[in-house]
């Protein structure tokens, strides 16, 4: 099942543990003692995060663009206008992220955002920041390969109508 | 043209309802076929060609997706813990106590086509052993026609679709050769062949309703490896580009995409006399009928008949036999994928084309009744793009994901196996008692339970795909997908059965309804057993094809009139 497929009881476990875990997690604090540094300029709004973070998954480098360059960011924030579940997880996701650090995710250093990004990835699998991980993961990989810029250094530069693959076979 | 005036209406433009559609206006009869979902063009519906390609599946349009309800599935056992669907981002794919659907559970598209528009494409007929389960092997039915009766209107079919398929026939006789030769196998393919090969097992060409050639003013198949997204360029054979082209061109014949039939009303001396419909415009209306032939697949054709009891029939029209809705055989299969060590750019290419029939008698595999079919599958299970490498198959993220699916890209080899469904009392198609569509008909409640046979069918199968995978190279699996813990219906089949005795089966041997003389099936719903394995658009086709001849021979001599 498509991580982005929410079921409703898994909905309602990541909205009951979004209740009871909105306060600053011990656990990431430990991981990652840098959150507790101060930010260094206004805090960040949730784009601002969001967009960090899709960068933080999809990072530019010699080949290929950062996911934000193509507009992934935005489009996540289009798409979820679509699909209250998601929304809801967007927003209740980024106001926890973004509560835990004084300035917001988007005013940590970058080796700071991958080392809560891994922490997300690795939390319990039924907890909010797990399944805001994976749902952003899911859709930033959709968005970003769904764009031809991301195709040259895979090796394909079209789609695969209307030429085809005549060359299937060797 | 009046509706008075037409000789036959049918229900459903899937592969059954256009083979009959097709077989009878060139004949000479007047055809109205009544379709509830809409037409698509090829052209400008398929996305192929555009950039979000991937990211878009079989295209949805007003209508094209049928409602069902899926009563609960049986409860999953941790000794089948292998038989369980997973891949290396999200782990166990279903993590719950109990076999779910899998997105709506049975995949079915309602348009003129039908499933056809979306299906791969493989064009099979029937095992001939397979058609006598009950005579062999004491379960499912025996069918009530053998293969030599059908191997004509196979022959038919495979004409007007243009199957291109191998010389080598195996224990399915022909009278002709297929129409075109088959498709050249792509690299991963080879790969997979090779495989099989290494462990005595043989593969062939899979006989395909794609073209290899220019034919019947369609273009040769291109190979871009995706006839499950529509197929733009009209070389796949689904029935809007084949039959149904073909019977529009008579004259004779009318479609009327988007109109569904609400009910079926019965009049004396055991015909069917008008059905009741709406219409595009939402217009409610009864049209007489001469002959009625339903062609709306296996669980919205026992859907219609239980729909319009009435006084005559209070437990559904021809159900005297008590089967209409029972003995329903859905799909059992399994796909294992995993990633080579070098790229075979195994996304290019036409989707499962070789076979491996082995196994595919009903007594083949060691200690368990019915058969199964093994066929390159890394197409079908979606490994066509980078997206679905990146969701599903490379883990990670940052700059390390970005490297790992650029080496991972073209390496994904994927081998699938479906197998032969054994009907039993818990497996079945009734009206739920709430839940109705938009035109207050009762919505068809799907119940499935897989049997012992079909775990222990799973078992095989799975156990040789992977044996077959880690022979062809690959070191690690990524992704396995099965219907032990999903119900993932494509195929269904034997709601109605046919048979020769009223008591037990809802059909004849021509499809013709026991109780109404006037009312037909040409759709899966009549298929006595599954096969093992086969993909059925082919033998629906010919069955059909037989239906209508026995129209015209019976119109001939005034029957049903």
């Amino acid at each position: 099942m498509p991580p982005t497929c929410l079921t409703r009881r898994q909905f309602l476990l990541v909205l009951l543990w979004s209740v009871f875990a909105m306060r600053p997690s011990r656990a990431l604090a430990q991981a990652v003692p840098a959150i507790n540094a101060p930010g260094t300029g206004p805090r960040a709004s949730f784009a601002q995060s969001l967009r960090a973070f899709v960068d933080v998954l999809i990072p530019a480098d010699a080949l290929s663009p950062a996911a934000s360059t193509l507009g992934v960011d935005v489009q996540i924030i289009a798409h979820s206008k679509n699909d209250p579940r998601f929304r809801r997880l967007l927003r209740v996701g980024f106001k926890w992220l973004d509560s835990q650090m004084p300035g917001g995710f988007a005013q940590l250093p970058e080796d700071a955002q991958i080392r809560v990004v891994e922490w997300l990835s690795q939390a319990d699998s039924n907890s909010l920041p797990r399944r805001l991980f994976e749902i952003l993961r899911h859709e930033s990989m959709s968005f970003y390969y769904a764009d031809h810029r991301s195709w040259p250094s895979l090796g394909i530069n079209r789609p695969p109508q209307p030429i085809g693959y005549p060359d299937h076979t060797i | 043209m009046p509706a008075k005036d037409f000789d036959v209406v049918i229900v459903g433009a899937g592969a059954g309802g256009a083979a009959a559609a097709w077989r009878l206006s060139t004949r000479g009869m007047r055809v109205l076929v009544l379709e509830a979902g809409p037409a698509y063009d090829p052209l400008l519906d398929y996305k192929l060609h555009t950039e979000h390609w991937e990211a878009e599946a079989f295209p949805s349009k007003p209508n094209s997706e049928g409602r069902y309800v899926i009563a609960p599935l049986q409860t999953l056992e941790e000794k089948y813990s292998d038989l369980r669907s997973w891949d290396l981002i999200s782990g166990r794919s279903n993590p719950n106590a109990r076999r779910e659907p899998s997105g709506p559970g049975y995949h079915h598209v309602r348009g003129v086509g039908g499933t056809t528009l979306h299906f791969t494409g493989e064009a099979h007929r029937m095992h001939p052993q397979a058609m006598q389960m009950r005579t062999r092997f004491g379960v499912s039915a025996d069918w009530p026609i053998d293969y030599a009766t059908l191997e004509p209107y196979y022959a038919i079919a495979e004409q007007l679709v243009g199957v291109a398929g191998p010389e080598t026939v195996g224990d399915r006789w022909r009278s002709t050769p297929y129409p075109l030769p088959p498709h050249p196998l792509n690299k991963g393919t080879q790969r997979l062949g090779q495989a099989a090969a290494t462990l005595g097992l043989s593969w062939t060409p899979n006989p395909r309703a794609a073209l290899s050639q220019a034919y019947d003013g369609r273009p040769a198949c291109n190979y871009c490896g995706n006839c499950n997204r529509g197929c733009p360029r009209t070389d796949k054979g689904s029935v809007d580009v084949t039959f149904i082209r073909h019977a529009l061109a008579t004259g004779l014949c009318e479609v009327r995409p988007e109109t569904s039939v609400t009910r079926i009303v019965t009049g004396a001396s055991g015909m069917v006399r008008e059905i009741e419909f709406v219409d595009k415009q939402g217009k409610r209306s009864r049209m007489p009928v001469k002959r009625l032939i339903l062609a709306c697949g296996a669980i919205e054709t026992p859907r219609l008949l239980l729909a319009s009891a009435d006084a005559t029939s209070p437990r559904g029209l021809g159900n005297e036999s008590a089967q209409v809705g029972k003995n329903l055989m859905e799909s059992l299969s399994w796909v294992s994928t995993g990633l080579l060590e070098e790229s075979v750019h195994s996304y290019k290419g036409l989707p499962a084309d070789a076979i491996c029939w082995d196994y595919n008698r009903p007594d083949s595999i060691p200690g368990v009744i019915g058969g199964c079919r093994f066929s390159a599958a890394v197409h079908e299970a979606g490994l066509v793009g980078p997206i679905n490498y990146a969701q599903r198959i490379v883990p990670g993220w940052g700059k390390a994901h970005k490297e790992s699916l650029r080496s991972a890209f073209g390496k994904a080899l994927s081998i699938g196996a479906i197998g032969e469904f054994l009907p039993n009392a818990r497996t079945f198609v009734d009206l739920d008692p709430k839940a109705r569509d938009a035109h207050g008909l009762l919505l068809a409640r799907i119940h499935s339970q897989l049997g012992a046979q079909e775990i222990l069918k799973l078992q095989f199968m799975a156990k040789t795909c992977r044996q077959i995978l880690h022979t062809a190279g690959v070191k690690q699996l990524a992704e396995e997908y099965g219907t032990y813990d999903f119900l993932s219906a494509a195929h269904v089949f034997g709601t109605c059965r046919m048979g020769v005795d009223p008591k037990s089966a809802v059909v004849d041997a021509h499809g013709r309804s026991h109780r109404w003389r006037n009312l037909f099936i040409c759709d899966a719903s009549v298929f006595p057993s599954s096969g093992g394995g086969e993909a059925p658009s082919l033998t629906i086709e010919a069955l059909a094809l037989r239906t209508a001849d026995h129209i015209l021979e019976a119109k001939q001599n005034s029957t049903y009139t």
